[in-house]
């Protein structure tokens, strides 16, 4: 087990960690990661700006000569001129597009299959699509059982991943490059010839049903995050595809098999689906590999989900999810912003950095370093296909402190239309979402999936390149102007996960509270009216 | 692997590993200290340090190190563990300069002052209510290590230390402790990625070569960890859970000795992916389980191989418990097949070549390698020992070390009648994690 200065220790998108290298440390970070899903955000990628962008600086204000050269930091070099690499679109007969990134660096390659339906397409099964992705690997595929499946994949030196989000089910292998076409007929296998089998399927139901089960008990970032989805994503007479985070033990009881296959008769098709290729491969022995594979594979594109758009709250409404006796708490300050596609999305970016993306963040600087009021705290903004995304502040706290830590965040959640940002703010931010990207780019892992997400958000492929250039054109006037669109406290969600015990009177004193319990089924189980007397910091009980 | 050592007059070993495939450069510096150097009543005192030093130096002001860093496209973060304390920086290939002087200013000049100790002491206690306190079975874990080395401080105690020994420290406790480590005869210098490997000597040199040696020079000198003749066993209450955990750890031989090469490849065996037996037998053939997981902790020495499984809702922790012993004995005494042996060094093959794919890993990686064993070469040829393990050296290994004499259990328990008992104080052997 090993400490780190800051929560999320940066590091490439590793296809897997390493027992050999890594020691304990897998088993450590992905209990960390779990804790993060709910507020963690992909890399900056960007948006085509309209306007022609003005000529990239090669420096940044900290270079200015004095008498003692060693005294200053070294200046600023000229970043260099790196484009992503090229991405080589074909397509099969049937449909199925292939995105080919050829890197000869090391002889490895990343596979990665991506139907273009996630949780989105649950309709109305929440959980839906989580378990029979799942189920597609557990079941058994083709020639193979589930467990003969695995030993398979695992036999070629890799774990056989499939993961779902909002947008899409992903089915992943990453393999020395001359296990290629073994990991490809196992990919094929499993998008085109799932078993079903009805023993496994009982048994993954019971597993996603603990797994919930767990979650809504142990994971106070999991339960606050279900809450803030479904507010955030709000209808006033219809369930919304994105309002539900992950699925509650009951959902995952009301699933049946039939529902699984129907959902994979509909959803995966090679109409529907593109299979992205990173790595030491050439072009005709993987067109014939994939013909090979995937040829015989039919089907038509399933008709989305509608994607209407959500009402905001009229007022500020504060929720807080019950964990008795937790010793910390998570509190959440949400809103939605603009769409993936918009043109604001680069603007976006750099105002969530300034605000809290990263060590420079106002979050971090103040809430973390000047208040020391906690380990964790920042922002983010989630990536959606369809509509406008969630915006969220968050951090992790004491419960004495957890009054003074909303009220931090309040402080921050408009504070840029109150304080407009500086020129050095700007000017950090967004130099830093220009050029970071030339530090995540060195595994194949990180380049598959930045493909992959290129075709989820609908997006060209010298995408990355026009935002590097349009994100350093971003104007403190333009962040300014973001700011005061989408941060509005009336339509401010608040989440908070602690003990409800204590701490439903100091967050009456922001506006009405609502407890909710976690554990049986998020029903409000009491609320309280606003008490702007209420005191805001409590007396310590037992260090928290 | 191209790999270049090299040693400044004032004993700061550099490392460096030019790759020109992607257009950034990492720089890792390792310090020789981990939770291991500290003493009884002092713990927490390393990482506490790893937070300080993002506190400011000589010309760097109090945050400015994370605004250079970030203003010029990087990513940073430093972490500590028992055996070391590491600090790393990934940036355009273009920043190098910057990240040198960053690392040399803060090695040279730390501001090592009473605001900044108070200041990071608060941040630390927060960071332990996160991932401690409200953490679901981190209690267990560290109960656990204090069991299997019981009586062995430099291991027995967690990183992060105690909550109470923090309040407690004197700032000038703190202040010698930075004397005594944080010097580059006590450092390791590693970049890796896209630069050229002369001028890079060169800036190394002149941001460097100025840096002091050590004021003092505590030696590291270990108690002997006693041999374990009877299994060990502690109940751990944590209101965090919502289903028992089972804990089991070994003392095993240090790092990169034929025996954990022989128990990495077992660990693998039993519990790393779908196909190990511990997982097809709790999580798919018997639902007992919700996930197992076995490693190693790579630690210099002794090592520590555990275990955990988090049970399913229904399971009893007996049971499972009775499953898990069975599987060890029969992996002892029968040892793995060839089929598994194969498939574990297959695994460990392909996570060696992914895993050191990015500049960052690789000098994080390298910057380990010279500090515990004295050559960062040594990485290149790691493969080879795992290659050469045999399925009756696992055996053997397997049935030397994992067996019950030498066994650590921890029970994790969720809130019931039995963690009650713990809480009220009527268990003998338990103790209370998460809560208040």
């Amino acid at each position: 087990m090993w400490w780190s200065v800051m929560e999320n220790v940066e590091r490439s998108r590793l296809p897997r960690l390493t027992p050999l290298l890594r020691g304990s440390r897998a088993a450590y970070s992905s209990a960390l990661t779990a804790l993060l899903v709910a507020c963690s955000a992909a890399p900056p990628p960007p948006q085509t700006a309209a306007a022609p962008p003005p000529p990239v600086p090669t420096t940044v204000p900290f270079t200015a000569p004095t008498v003692d050269e060693r005294a200053l930091p070294p200046p600023s070099g000229l970043a260099p001129d790196w484009l992503f690499p090229a991405i080589k679109d074909t397509s099969e007969a049937n449909g199925l597009g292939i995105r080919l990134v050829q890197r000869r660096s090391l002889p490895l390659v990343y596979l990665e299959l991506v139907v273009k339906s996630g949780s989105a397409s649950d309709k109305d099964k929440p959980g839906l699509a989580a378990v029979a992705g799942e189920l597609l690997k557990a079941g058994g595929a083709g020639k193979w059982t589930g467990t003969t499946l695995v030993d398979a994949a695992e036999s070629l030196g890799s774990s056989l991943e499939v993961t779902t989000d909002r947008d899409s089910t992903r089915i992943t292998l990453a393999v020395a490059v001359e296990h290629f076409r073994d990991a490809l007929d196992i990919l094929a296998a499993v998008a085109t010839k799932p078993r079903f089998d009805p023993g496994e399927f009982a048994k993954l139901k019971q597993r996603e049903h603990d797994r919930v089960a767990s979650l809504a008990k142990t994971s106070a970032g999991w339960a606050a995050s279900m809450v803030l989805y479904r507010r955030l994503f709000e209808l006033p007479s219809a369930v919304h595809p994105y309002s539900n985070y992950d699925a509650t033990p009951a959902a995952i009881e009301a699933i049946k098999l039939a529902d699984c296959k129907a959902w994979h008769a509909r959803e995966f098709s090679p109409k529907n689906a593109f299979l992205v290729v990173a790595g030491d491969v050439e072009d005709a022995p993987l067109a014939e590999a994939v013909h090979a594979s995937f040829g015989a594979w039919k089907g038509d594109a399933p008709e989305g989900p509608n994607f209407t758009a959500p009402v905001p709250p009229s007022a500020l409404s504060i929720f807080l999810v019950d964990r008795p006796a937790s010793a910390q708490a998570e509190v959440y300050v949400a809103t939605l912003g603009p769409e993936r596609k918009s043109a604001e999305w680069p603007v976006l970016r750099a105002t969530n950095q300034i605000l809290g993306g990263g060590v420079t963040g106002r979050l971090f600087l103040d809430v973390r370093e000047k208040r020391s009021l906690a380990y964790r705290t920042r922002s983010s903004v989630d990536s959606l296909a369809h509509g406008p995304v969630p915006i969220i502040l968050s951090a992790g706290t004491q419960t004495a402190k957890t009054g003074l830590t909303l009220q931090a965040l309040l402080e921050h959640f408009d504070g840029l239309t109150k304080n407009a940002p500086t020129d050095d703010e700007t000017a950090i931010a967004t130099r830093y979402l220009s050029d970071v990207f030339l530090v995540g780019v060195d595994t194949v892992g990180t380049i598959a999936g930045m493909t992959a997400d290129l075709g989820i958000y609908g997006l060209p492929n010298d995408y990355y390149d026009t935002y590097r250039t349009a994100v350093r054109a971003v104007s403190k006037q333009a962040v300014f102007d973001l700011s005061h669109e989408y941060f509005k406290p009336e339509t401010a969600i608040v989440v908070v996960a602690g003990d409800a015990a204590r701490l439903t009177a100091p967050l009456s004193h922001f506006g009405p509270v609502q407890v909710v319990d976690a554990e049986h089924g998020f029903v409000i189980k009491s609320k309280a009216a606003q008490d702007p007397t209420a005191p805001i910091e409590l007396p310590r009980i037992n260090g928290t | 692997m191209s790999i270049q050592r090299a040693t400044l007059q004032n004993g700061l070993r550099v490392v460096l590993n030019v790759d020109h495939s992607s257009p950034n450069v990492a720089v890792s510096v390792t310090y020789d200290v981990g939770s291991r150097n500290e003493e009884p009543g002092k713990s927490g005192f390393a990482h506490l340090f790893e937070h300080v030093m993002f506190q400011g130096s000589a010309h760097v002001k109090k945050g400015e190190h994370f605004t250079l860093v970030t203003a010029r496209g990087g990513t940073l973060n430093g972490t500590t563990s028992t055996d070391r304390t590491n600090y790393f920086e990934t940036l355009p290939a273009s920043e190098l300069p910057l990240s040198l002087w960053l690392e040399a200013d803060r090695m040279k000049s730390l501001a090592v002052t009473e605001p900044n100790v108070e200041n990071q002491r608060a941040v630390v206690q927060e960071e332990y209510r996160m991932r401690v306190s409200n953490q679901v079975y981190s209690g267990g874990f560290i109960k656990l290590r204090s069991l299997v080395f019981q009586g062995y401080f430099p291991y027995e105690h967690d990183t992060i230390g105690s909550m109470t020994d923090l309040d407690q420290a004197k700032f000038e406790w703190i202040a010698t402790f930075h004397d005594a480590y944080y010097a580059p005869d006590n450092a390791v210098l590693s970049v890796a990625g896209d630069f050229d490997p002369d001028e890079a000597m060169r800036l190394v040199h002149e941001d460097f070569d100025d840096a002091a040696r050590r004021k003092s020079v505590p030696a590291y000198t270990p108690p002997t960890l006693a041999e374990q003749t009877a299994p060990r066993h502690a109940d751990v209450a944590d209101t965090n859970a919502n289903t028992a955990g089972l804990y089991q750890g070994f003392a095993i031989p240090a790092s990169r000795t034929p025996e954990h090469y022989a128990l990495e490849l077992a660990a693998s065996i039993l519990g790393q992916g779908e196909s190990s037996r511990l997982y097809q037998k709790l999580v798919r053939k018997d639902g007992k389980a919700q996930s197992t997981s076995v490693w190693t902790e790579g630690q210099r020495g002794p090592d520590m191989l555990a275990l955990r499984v988090v049970l399913s809702q229904h399971a009893k922790l007996p049971d499972v418990q009775r499953e898990v012993d069975a599987e060890l004995d029969a992996f002892a005494k029968n040892g793995p097949t060839q089929v598994e042996v194969d498939r574990a060094k297959t695994r460990v093959s392909a996570d060696f070549l992914f895993g050191l794919e990015s500049n960052q890993e690789r000098a994080i990686e390298l910057g380990e390698y010279e500090t515990y064993w004295g050559d960062a070469r040594l990485l290149s040829t790691e493969l080879e020992h795992y290659r050469a393990v045999t399925p009756e050296q696992i055996k053997a290994a397997v049935h030397a070390y994992l067996v019950k004499a030498r066994r650590s259990t921890v029970h994790v328990l969720p809130p019931g009648p039995e963690a009650d008992k713990i809480l009220s104080g009527k268990a003998p052997e338990g103790s209370l994690c998460g809560g208040p």
